[in-house]
């Protein structure tokens, strides 16, 4: 008889994350991966953390925040290093705006922006070929705090080759109770040196090795995907629409 | 021989042969001469009549000098009766000889010979001379070098040269000091380097031009090599001044040629500016990008153009967005973010999303570069930027959203050709009410000053790469001068000193296709 045994949440998200201490207020920004597709779904999360005890406005819509107190300060090859999107432009990130924010972070307090497909963040990195991003977030009057900077581009052959994700191995779902071939499909996707599961809508699932392709279900009640792995003998279930893993397991005898 | 010296001037018009009226003294009947036998050896071949003036047709490398004024012709004889053959006047005089010859480029050059005979048909001394005049044999006329040696002096006077001046030696030369001399009187300044990416022999030679700071129309151009010049095409898209705008009373306010000339102007300001004298060519601007049919929208004819509803949305001092609405705007378009908008955003809109992304951002800088201005840098002045939107105020509306990039300048290291910079001049005229230090539309004064502002900004990053300098006042500010504009700048020091005219970006340096 197979017992389950709970090994850990969220313990091989795929994510790359850099944070920087300034003052005790940090800055962290969580990417997809080192490498991302040209049109991804997968989010990007900006988190402010304040570890003093000053009160700092925040606006926590994301659009907003974009203009105001967020820029996303992309790194290349030179003349286009550390470039601001033009998106993320400066004309309104300054205090006379963010003093009017409805929104306060407290003492002790963080707070995350999940921006969604940014698609002027991928084209324009494609375009200057970027190697790196950080997050810079305005906290006061003329007072910005940075994030690390983490390696970031843009897979070139899914734009200049082929849509990636289209082209990339199909794996068919099953419903989790009758077992039978459902609609839904995910894709494995080769960016750099690694593999990752992505669902058909571009957002990236979790990262996997070449030689243990998982076999997917599909829980259309609750909504939750379940893939499992002939070789290390894993389960991982993940939400597909918010791409996060809610449980995995080892199965073993 | 007096050789007209008009070889070397100025051709205000010269699509039409430069007719030089030669006069041939001591070969008249009097002296015994029955005709005279002229021939051109030597004679240059230069492409077109100027560096950037192309003939309308015929031939653009036939002789630049000829004895006939529509082709090539290197041999003539003159009689004592009146001759028309050649459509070239002449005739042997009692004293002189007079005949016509033709100059059809601006830095041509040939040598005359002239052989008289006489009654019995004996050749007598035959004259010889270059025309022109080129004691130093650099192939650029003594005179002018005699001109530039008197104009550096006056802009240099504690470091003068004498004639023959040896900087002007070489015709590929290059080498107008850093230092700006006098051409700025409040102190003492100096550019990165020497130079200005021209050669003596290009500058001699001259351009076709359309304005710089005391003109507005065209002309031809002999540049110096005692000035930094800088010389930009200007592509500018015909009737913005009056096309429907958030704010018609400051749009309507703009004049090219008045722009343009305020910011050349500025730049040889004798206080304010950066001590270069600017040159335009305009250019229409007519690049609108390729047609595309997406799945379950309307077949788009060019992507970088768009007529309809246009927003502008912005913030206001109460950290509300606002957005206005122009029923019938024009726009430059830059990304159709409707193809990723549910329900279009079907995998074969994605994939097209994804081949027109390919296109660089300035591809519209390479699509509508003129290949005879190799040597000038790029600026594109257009209407609006925007993407394309879904509206779904009144069901799926397409809408062009204004893009906050209303003047940029496009640094691309590995190809110079997508380099330059562009003003959407409409969208400037709007921008007054976006500003935090503004909050309000500008009147017509305040555009145009933030509008010359901007494109003297723009093309000063194209001579010093991406910086800003934190002085509210400076070229290269980092805080726009809104809403005074260009009267509130003065060129500074440290931004004057890396002005790298030969390192210029947006050109092919000096190389012609």
């Amino acid at each position: 008889m197979k017992k389950p045994s709970i090994m850990g949440l969220f313990c091989i998200v795929p994510l790359i994350t850099g944070a920087i201490q300034s003052d005790k207020i940090v800055v962290s920004l969580t990417m997809p991966g080192e490498e991302m597709l040209f049109l991804e779904m997968t989010p990007i999360v900006v988190t402010l953390s304040n570890g003093t005890d000053r009160i700092i406005p925040v606006i926590k819509n994301n659009d907003l925040a974009l203009r105001v107190q967020i820029k996303l300060d992309v790194g290349a090859m030179e003349p286009h290093a550390h470039s601001p999107i033009p998106a993320t432009d400066d004309t309104y990130k300054k205090w006379l705006y963010l003093s009017k924010a409805k929104d306060t972070l407290n003492p002790g307090e963080s707070f995350s922006w999940t921006l969604p497909r940014f698609t002027e963040l991928t084209v324009f990195s494609y375009h200057v070929k970027a190697t790196n991003i950080a997050a810079k977030v305005l906290i006061g009057d003329n007072e910005w705090v940075c994030s690390a900077p983490v390696p970031f581009g843009i897979s070139k052959e899914d734009v200049e080759g082929r849509g990636l994700l289209k082209e990339s191995p199909e794996i068919d779902c099953y419903d989790a109770k009758t077992k039978v071939k459902t609609k839904t499909s995910v894709r494995r996707v080769s960016l750099g040196n690694k593999t990752f599961l992505f669902t058909n809508d571009g957002n990236r699932l979790f990262e996997i090795s070449n030689d243990d392709v998982p076999k997917a279900f599909f829980d259309s009640e609750n909504g939750i995907m379940s893939f499992v792995f002939p070789k290390s003998e894993r389960i991982v279930m993940c939400d597909p629409k918010t791409a996060k893993i809610v449980q995995e397991r080892a199965e073993k005898e | 021989m007096n050789a007209g010296t008009n070889a070397w001037q100025t051709v205000v018009d010269a699509v039409a042969p430069q007719t030089l009226g030669l006069t041939l003294p001591h070969l008249g009947t009097a002296s015994g001469v029955s005709r005279v036998e002229l021939a051109l050896s030597g004679v240059s071949q230069l492409e077109g009549w100027c560096v950037n003036g192309r003939f309308a047709s015929g031939s653009q490398t036939g002789d630049d000098f000829s004895f006939a004024p529509d082709y090539d012709l290197r041999a003539i004889t003159v009689l004592p009766e009146p001759q028309y053959s050649h459509a070239n006047l002449r005739q042997v005089l009692e004293s002189s000889a007079r005949l016509q010859l033709f100059c059809k480029d601006t830095g041509g050059r040939c040598v005359l010979t002239a052989t008289p005979y006489d009654g019995d048909d004996n050749a007598m001394l035959p004259v010889t001379v270059a025309i022109p005049l080129d004691g130093n044999g650099n192939g650029i006329a003594d005179a002018w070098e005699g001109d530039k040696v008197t104009q550096h002096n006056t802009i240099y006077p504690s470091a003068p040269v004498t004639w023959s001046p040896a900087l002007y030696a070489d015709p590929l030369g290059d080498d107008e000091p850093a230092a700006l001399g006098v051409r700025r009187t409040d102190g003492t300044y100096s550019h990165a380097d020497t130079g200005d990416g021209l050669s003596v022999m290009d500058e001699y030679r001259g351009y076709v031009l359309d304005g710089g700071a005391d003109f507005t129309s065209t002309r031809h151009v002999r540049l110096s090599p005692a000035l930094k010049e800088l010389l930009v095409q200007v592509n500018e898209l015909p009737g913005m001044a009056s096309q429907n705008s958030f704010n018609p009373a400051a749009l309507s306010a703009y004049s090219f040629n008045s722009v343009m000339q305020q910011v050349a102007q500025f730049y040889c300001h004798p206080t304010r500016g950066l001590g270069i004298d600017l040159y335009w060519c305009r250019r229409d601007f007519t690049v609108f990008g390729p047609s595309y049919t997406p799945e379950f929208l309307p077949p788009v004819e060019h992507l970088e153009r768009f007529s309809g509803e246009t927003w502008q949305i912005f913030l206001d001092a109460s950290l509300s967005y606002v957005s206005n609405t122009l029923s019938a705007g024009q726009s430059q378009i830059r990304y159709d973010n409707r193809l990723l908008t549910p329900p279009f955003d079907t995998s074969e809109n994605l994939d097209l999303f994804r081949e027109l992304a390919k296109r660089p951002e300035s591809a519209f800088l390479q699509e509508s570069r003129d290949p005879l201005l190799g040597q000038f840098v790029k600026l594109v002045l257009v209407d609006r930027r925007s993407d394309l939107e879904l509206s779904s105020a009144s069901g799926p509306v397409s809408a062009a959203k204004l893009r906050p990039d209303n003047a940029k300048t496009h640094l691309v290291s590995t190809d110079s050709s997508l380099e330059g910079a562009h003003v959407c001049v409409a969208s400037m005229s709007d921008e007054g009410v976006v500003l935090p230090n503004v909050n309000r539309h500008y009147t017509a004064n305040e555009f145009v000053n933030e509008l010359v502002w901007a494109v003297a900004h723009e093309l000063g990053h194209l001579l010093i790469g991406a910086q800003h300098y934190s002085s509210s006042t400076a070229l290269m500010t980092n805080t726009s001068p809104a809403p005074y504009g260009i009267p509130l700048i003065t060129a500074e020091s440290t931004e004057i000193h890396d002005v790298n005219l030969k390192n210029r970006h947006s050109t092919s340096q000096g190389e012609l296709p």
